[in-house]
């Protein structure tokens, strides 16, 4: 048995695992999160081997939660579980479904639920040479509410974005620093650009996802209450906060720009980013 | 097609957030937020319990006379979006 220990909001979590491979296993999709010293109080989640082929019990409390191989589906449900006990009574922050990336020294949210499109734009947006921070989870601490601390893991893709992505690394593909089956990728980002995470943004812009298949990649310049109202459909705990963070929400709306990004394929991003970057007067390279 | 004498109720416990003349709605319960942008936010305004559909098409026909011809199916659109969030509801002239 090994703890595999993370902290991220003010919270932290234990994860017990019962051999070497899913210590490594955990140990994979955690890396990039702050270790902490155990703590206590706190539920504790389990992999544990059966004795079925390969196949692993993830456990709460002793209820399982899901019974599978060390692969996407039970990574999938891993996060969902570590999330669910960092945030569900997390009354410090609040916490967005969104990607972000540091790119030309511009913080970039990019919120949006699941589906949205949010993992494929962001490694995009790494390949073309961005600093990764997530995929899936920003933090916006109540004392800080400007800044943005990311849920820093191994973007993990849907079956649908697989293709897309395996296109961008190409030949890079490591069994070290990837996992791929059937329910889809999930791969470090030092796989796009070897530039590491940083723990914390300053968001200046908000870019939406909407991915749309076969549609022209086109951005358009949305409202600080149109964001707003995009924003709270991805509020994962604000239901703990004061008015469920709809102030925080609307705060972030109104300090910084936002735009819709619809497209079918992001070929053409490297010329889109340029006409923003011009368009709000920013260095471009 | 509504009842124009229905008088427009909203739902209480929304919040509201103002920008510049848009609006953002949000209400904690139902956990829905909907945006509305400047004539949909004086849509909005007029729906206080007090004036029934046709009351409010007719005020913003005199705010708005050139777009006279627009604005019932417009308004009806809209309260059809706040029916259908459960953010307003139609109830019978007293």
């Amino acid at each position: 048995m090994q703890d595999y220990t993370v902290s991220y909001g003010g919270h932290g979590i234990s994860i017990r695992c019962s051999d070497e491979a899913s210590y490594l296993f955990t140990s994979f999709l955690l890396q990039h999160l702050p270790v902490n010293p155990p703590v206590t109080d706190t539920p504790t989640l389990t992999i544990a081997h059966t004795d079925t082929h390969d196949l692993y019990d993830l456990n709460i409390n002793h209820t399982r939660l899901c019974r599978a191989p060390l692969g996407v589906m039970l990574a999938a449900k891993l996060y969902d579980a570590i999330l669910f006990s960092l945030l569900n009574t997390n009354t410090s922050g609040l916490a967005l479904h969104s990607g972000a990336v540091n790119y030309l020294d511009k913080g970039i949210l990019l919120p949006g639920k699941s589906g949205a499109g949010k993992t494929t734009l962001t490694a995009w947006l790494t390949h073309l040479g961005a600093t990764y921070l997530t995929d899936e989870l920003v933090f916006f601490p109540i004392e800080h509410p400007e800044k943005g601390i990311p849920f820093t893991r191994p973007l993990s893709c849907k079956p649908g974005a697989v293709e897309t992505v395996l296109a961008l690394i190409q030949d890079k593909v490591s069994r070290r620093l990837c996992i791929h089956d059937d329910h889809g990728l999930i791969i470090d980002y030092t796989l796009l650009h070897n530039r590491p995470a940083e723990a914390c943004f300053y968001p200046e812009l908000i870019l939406f996802p909407a991915y749309t298949p076969g549609a022209d990649l086109r951005v358009e310049n949305i409202s600080a209450a149109q964001a707003c109202s995009l924003l709270m459909a991805c509020d994962v705990n604000g239901r703990n906060l004061p008015g469920h963070g709809f102030r925080q929400a609307a705060e972030l709306s109104r300090a910084i720009p936002s735009y819709r990004i619809s497209y079918g394929n992001l070929n053409t991003l490297p010329m889109v980013l340029y006409k923003l970057w011009t368009k709000l007067n920013w260095a471009t390279p | 097609m509504h009842d124009l004498t229905s008088i427009v109720f909203l739902t209480p416990g929304f919040l509201l957030e103002k920008f510049d003349n848009e609006f953002t709605v949000y209400h904690p319960t139902l956990t829905t937020s909907f945006y509305l942008n400047a004539s949909s936010a004086l849509i909005w305004q007029l729906c206080d319990g007090t004036n029934s559909v046709q009351d409010i098409i007719t005020k913003l026909q005199q705010l708005y006379p050139e777009s006279r011809k627009q604005i019932p199916a417009e308004t009806c659109a809209l309260l059809d979006q706040l029916i259908d969030k459960d953010i307003a509801c139609l109830r019978p002239p007293s």
